[in-house]
């Protein structure tokens, strides 16, 4: 006779709980036997087991709670969450990993560069999609969990979104990837330039020489260190913003309201840079002045107004950007209320 | 027809019934084997995979009490219904009957 029984009766009770394993299986071990016959063969044994299937699923009907990670009640939340960060993810990985691969490689032979570009971008693109998929598993999970504690408060009607009204204006999503990329590129490079303090002014004293003049770097090294944090916290918020467009899918109040927050902060780190009194490198301003022979009280209030001329054009984007946004977003909303013109339109 | 959802459907109107089924021949103790060949008599069909953990789980909720017969050669753990579970079949049955009543004169047609 085989020990086919002993076998799948444990196969049944190593996915129990401790405390439920000893009586599970000496009661399924009596039923099995209670099945067969007096010395039954190894045929009549081996159909028992059949009958009684798969011992995961048997151990499964045994357990008295369903286990989930993400319960049903959640799952289409995930899901969706997942395809969005993954998209997000995916492409930005992708991006950054190629970019910081080819500054690596720099001067290498472009072939193998290339290659090796290639590969650190494709490692790089495997190792975010896991990382963003077991953050948003484990988010999900939590969520699940402190949901179905019974402290949690019943769900009401008011907190139903609002209907997407007919007045609704949607994100493009494909302006909205696009745009996530490009700023994705630009701001890598912003941050390696800031962080690497290298701004530099150079021009070609005329057509026919081959290296241009370089300068000094325009800005001081302890101004541009002490604002790169500030300036990884602003992209890490631009980003968000755009991750919240692929969410929220059309404007609306809330996006309005999380679009300032960061706009405005990002025009605050802006002027924190622009206002830093140890800006402008010194050894640039000797080298702007001996080359055109300025004054150099002239040049540095000249560098300054042009500092605070960008700031204010970058202030000026920024608040038009933020008056477009809650326009659409009120629009959006169904809360402005419509203009006589369009009222009389309504009336025909 | 599709068999499969013909399938789904039946598992699922015979869920129910076949908890009332075990109770009732609960009333009188039994293990679990010979329940199981007292339904299939009685053309419940229920799988034994599926009725060995639902009698533990009717235990658990305290509907019915168990004890291993050890005079045999080999022990056996009988169930039977306990008072709590007397209750709830006299409950389901009255139930069930309602239901009954209501489906047939609804099948029929009646008002």
């Amino acid at each position: 006779m085989n020990d086919y029984i002993e076998r799948y009766v444990y196969a049944v009770t190593k996915r129990l709980p401790e405390k439920n394993r000893e009586e599970v299986g000496k009661e399924l071990m009596s039923m099995i036997w209670d099945m067969l016959p007096e010395q039954p063969t190894d045929e009549q044994i081996e159909k028992v087991l059949y009958d009684l299937g798969d011992p995961r699923v048997l151990a499964s009907n045994y357990q008295e709670k369903k286990h989930y990670l993400i319960s049903p009640v959640w799952f289409e939340d995930y899901i969706r969450v997942l395809k969005i960060v993954l998209i997000v993810v995916g492409s930005v990985s992708l991006i950054f990993g190629l970019y910081g691969a080819l500054i690596e490689a720099a001067g290498a032979n472009p072939i193998e560069a290339f290659a090796e570009a290639f590969a650190a971008a494709i490692s790089g693109f495997f190792d975010g999609m896991f990382q963003a998929f077991a953050w948003v598993t484990f988010i999900f999970a939590l969520i699940d969990w402190f949901d179905k504690s019974p402290k949690k408060a019943a769900w009401k009607v008011q907190d139903l979104s609002k209907m997407p009204k007919e007045t609704s204006v949607y994100f493009s999503k494909r302006k909205t990837i696009v745009s996530l990329i490009i700023t994705a590129i630009v701001g890598t490079i912003m941050l390696y330039f800031v962080y690497n303090n290298q701004f530099y002014f150079f021009y070609w004293e005329n057509l026919h020489s081959d290296a241009p003049t370089i300068f000094a770097s325009v800005f001081t090294d302890v101004a541009t260190r002490r604002y790169f944090a500030f300036m990884l916290v602003s992209f890490a918020f631009d980003i968000i913003i755009h991750v919240m467009k692929l969410y929220y899918g059309r404007y609306n109040v809330k996006f309005a309201a999380e679009f300032t927050i960061q706009k405005v902060f990002a025009f605050i780190v802006t002027l924190l840079f622009v206002m830093q009194a140890d800006l402008l490198n010194p050894m640039f301003v000797d080298e702007m002045v001996s080359k055109f022979s300025a004054n150099p009280a002239r040049f540095e209030e000249g560098f300054h107004a042009v500092m605070i001329a960008i700031a204010a054009l970058t202030g000026l984007g920024i608040a038009t950007e933020i008056i477009k946004t809650w326009i659409l977003s009120l629009r959006s909303d169904g809360v402005r209320t419509p203009s006589i013109k369009e009222k009389l339109e309504q009336m025909k | 027809m599709d068999e499969n959802i013909l399938n789904n459907f039946l598992s699922e109107l015979k869920r129910g019934t076949q908890t009332i089924a075990i109770l009732k021949l609960l009333s009188d103790s039994q293990y679990g084997y010979s329940l199981l060949q007292s339904l299939q008599d009685r053309n419940i069909n229920i799988e034994a995979g599926t009725l060995y953990p639902l009698l533990r789980r009717l235990e658990s909720q305290g509907l019915l009490r168990s004890d291993w017969d050890t005079s045999e050669s080999r022990p056996r753990k009988y169930y039977v219904l306990s008072d709590e579970g007397h209750e709830l079949l006299k409950r389901l049955v009255e139930e069930w009957n309602q239901l009954n009543n209501d489906m047939n004169r609804l099948l029929k047609g009646e008002k």
